[in-house]
This record gives structure tokens, sequence and C-alpha cells, in this order.
């Protein structure tokens, strides 16, 4: 049991719910848990798929600033063995060779959005707002977010994010491909969950492209 | 330090712009068309969070001066010499923990494109003309430009205009992701405006911080390069965390 996730398995598919109400931001316990957490799903044998998302409105609002903002300068080192664990953890999700999908919805900015892009798909409602704020208060993301972020976006889409700290919405997400597709609010998991069965088999992160192509995407008329 | 004979330096709020400077083609006189020193120097100021290359008056610039390089070949310790010169420039241009943005106007032909291509970004007048026209004279790109290209166009494109030598104008150039973006304004005056607005708000560090993020996600392994992160972001928020407390006293 854990007091900021909510998980089970259910037909052979992990589900995360993060859960930290009102917007499920990421506290210290939560990383602990997270990293708890991981251990046990990619673990599991019968787990064939991961689906991550957040309880109620939101997936997630991200690590709080203040606990960001209160770096132990005492013990500079401690701090920062938490931070690269934190890492380390969401890089299990994102070297996983089962696939991980992000099902985003609400708020999904900073280290959520950092977990998110560890995540192998992204599927996003229409009222999703992503980024990362760090610029803002003379920070930067420290979970692996600019390294999956340079997986996909050019120079010019990665430093405008980066450093103006702007928000997206999910047509311009979708546009620069940092989600996969969008889909209405209430077949998120639905949709998660088809494309899941669909590629669990034999299922290569090399053919990502294939996947979204192929069980992803609306199919366009014509 | 002084500013080389070949180009013109000025500043522009928190961006630097340099001109290359060879009216009226801006024909390129050596392989480097600047010191590593020079440029390092530009990085270095500590009011300056991103830079601008572009040319004086209406070319950015025609590529290599092409009576100086065959003067060059008489000599092949030279040539080789300058030509790893070249190279280690454009890739200290690339590796710039500022933002480098081309403003690209007339032709951008040559070594001139191998300097647009190693800059982070590039904005192009509608009016740009671009070519590797090097085949026309059983020569190739020299300086990491084939590289560059293949990475943005894919590499079949990049062969059909390596080996055709094809000049290419700035729609289609932006559509092969060569340009970021095209303006019909004044493209200096829109990229030194751009880039103002990018960086001006942020501390040099925070920009800084983020720039070596972004060439290691690119350069290191995943482990690598998710470490480096995680002890920049621990750097900043150390420093920010002092400086919060000491706000407070």
């Amino acid at each position: 049991m854990f007091k900021t996730i909510d998980w089970h398995i259910e037909n052979e598919i992990g589900f995360i719910h993060l859960n930290q109400p009102p917007a499920n931001s990421m506290s210290k316990l939560f990383f602990y848990e997270i990293r708890e957490l991981a251990d046990t799903i990619l673990n599991n044998k019968a787990v064939r798929a991961i689906i991550i998302t957040g309880k109620g409105r939101h997936f997630s609002s991200g690590a709080d600033i203040s606990d960001l903002l209160s770096f132990d300068s005492n013990y500079p080192q401690q701090a920062a063995d938490f931070y690269i664990a934190n890492s380390q953890t969401f890089k299990r999700f994102y070297t996983a060779h089962i696939p991980v999908i992000a099902a985003i919805k609400g708020v999904c900015i900073g280290s959520a959005m950092e977990l998110a892009m560890a995540c192998h798909f992204r599927i996003a409602t229409e009222n999703i707002i992503m980024g990362f704020p760090e610029a803002g208060f003379n920070l930067m993301p420290g979970c692996g977010g600019t390294v999956y972020l340079a997986a996909l976006l050019d120079e010019k889409d990665m430093m405008e994010l980066l450093l103006t700290g702007k928000n997206l919405n999910a047509p311009e997400a979708l546009n620069m491909g940092i989600v996969d597709e969008v889909v209405g609010k209430n077949e998120l998991i639905e949709k998660a969950v088809t494309f899941a069965k669909n590629i669990v088999n034999n299922y290569n992160p090399a053919h990502r492209e294939f996947y979204i192509k192929t069980y992803l995407k609306k199919p366009v008329d014509g | 330090m002084t500013t080389p004979e070949n180009v013109v330096f000025e500043k522009k709020g928190c961006v630097a712009v340099l001109k290359i400077s060879n009216p009226p083609q801006n024909f390129l006189n050596q392989p480097a068309f600047i010191s590593m020193e020079y440029l390092q120097s530009i990085g270095d100021m500590d009011d300056i969070k991103g830079l601008v290359i572009s040319g004086v008056g209406r070319h950015f610039s025609a590529g290599a001066d092409l009576q100086n390089l065959f003067d060059l070949t008489n000599d092949s310790k030279l040539l080789k010499h300058e030509m790893s010169a070249g190279s280690e420039l454009l890739e200290g241009i690339a590796s710039m923990n500022i933002p480098v943005l081309a403003a690209i106007n007339g032709v951008c032909w040559g070594g001139g494109l191998e300097i647009a291509l190693a800059c982070h970004m590039r904005f192009a007048s509608v009016k740009a003309l671009f070519a590797f026209p090097e085949v026309n004279y059983n020569l190739m790109p020299g300086l990491g430009g084939i590289f560059r290209l293949s990475h943005k166009t894919g590499s079949a494109e990049a062969l059909a205009l390596v080996l055709s030598g094809e000049t290419f104008n700035a729609e289609k150039a932006f559509t092969l992701n060569v340009v970021n973006q095209l303006t019909e304004e004044n493209v200096l005056d829109f990229a030194v405006e751009y880039l103002n607005n990018l960086v001006d708000s942020k501390p040099k560090k925070v920009v800084a911080s983020i720039m070596q993020a972004l060439h290691n996600a690119h350069a290191l392994e995943l482990h690598e390069a998710l470490h480096e992160e995680t002890r920049l972001f621990c750097e900043l928020a150390l420093e920010e965390t002092a400086n919060r407390k000491k706000g407070m006293k």
C-alpha cells in the first residue's frame, strides 16, 4: 500500500494512478514510493504493459517547488543522491522492455512532464496543459526531461520549451510530437488499454512510429 | 579581445550580433572565419546570453573564396591544418552554451551554409538562396555540413542536394527542415528580437546549464546524459536555495 499512488494489475496491464489530490503533486514521499513500485511492477512477469495516469482531473502538477528550493546545502551529496535516484526511477520506465503509456489529462508540468516523457507513448485528452516551468524559478528539469525531449524535438522547439517555460495545449503538444494522439476525455483509459493490447506481442521500442500510425492515430478519410 | 577585420560585432540587448564581412558576397577567406578564442570570448561575455550570426549587406555568405582554397592546395599540410581549424570552429559554434541563431538573407552557399548548419537554429528571409555547390568544382563540403544536413533532411535529400549542387530557395529549405522559420521582415531584426525574448529574463547560468543539457542529450550515452542533467540541476538548485535564504535575511 502506498500513500501517494494507487496501483493494480488487470488483464496483464499494470495501472499506476498518481494519487495526491487535488493535483497529484510529487512530494518526496511520492518519489520514494514510485521507486519501490517501479521495482515491484517491472519485476512482475505477469505485467505486459504499464499505463501511468492521475486520479481525478489531472495527471500531476510535478514536484513541489518549495521542496526543490529547500536544497540542503549542509548535505549537498545526500540531496544530489535523492535526485539521481529519482532520475533512475524514471529511466527504468524508459528502458522497460514492455510498453509504458502515459494517459495524460489536465495539468502535466515539470517533473510530471518528465515522467510522461520517460514513457514510450503519450495519449492525451483535449484539456491538457504541459510544460517545463523550471527556468522561471532559475532551475531546469533534473529527472531526464531534457534527455527524453531531445529524442523527439529539434533544438528550436526544445529551447523555447525549456527557456521560456511556456505551456502547451493539446493541439500544440500534438503538433510538436510531444503527445502521440489526442482523444476525448471519457475515452482516455479505454484508448490506452486498447492500444496497449495491440502492441504487447513482440513489443519492440524501435517500432514506435509504426505502432502509433497503425494502432493509435484516427484513420484519415479518403 | 579585438574584433577581427572580416567580421562586424555589435551588442543588441543581451544578444551579440556577428556579421561575416567581405562584401558584397561575404566570401570566406579561410575555413575558420574567426578564431576559436574569439568565439569563446563572445560566449564568455557576462552580459551576452545569445548569438546571432549573419552577413554584412544583402548576403549571408557565398562560401569559400575558391582562389584562396586552390592556393591552399599547394601546401597539403597547411590545407589540412586550416580545414581542421574550420571544422573545430563549427563544432565550437554547435556546442556553445548560449543559443546561436543564423539569420540568413541573400545567398548562403557552401562554407556559408556549413556555418549556418552549425548554429542551433536558422531563420531565413523568404528571398534567401541555399546550395552546396562544391560538386561543381569536383569538391565536397568539408566542415561537417553533409553530416549536419542529413541530420535535418534525412540522408536521401541530403545526398540529392550535395550531389547535384542544386540551388534551392527558402521555401524548400523550410520544407526540408534546413530552416526553422521564414520571415518577410528584415531577418536580422526578427532574429535579434526572437533571441532577446528567449533569454532576456533568465540568468546566464540557467541558460548555460540548459544548453549544456541539450548538448549532452545528443553527445552522451543515456546513463551519462541523465547523470549530468541531474548534476546541472543540483548546482542550480543549490545556488537558488542559497540566494533565497540570503534574500530572507
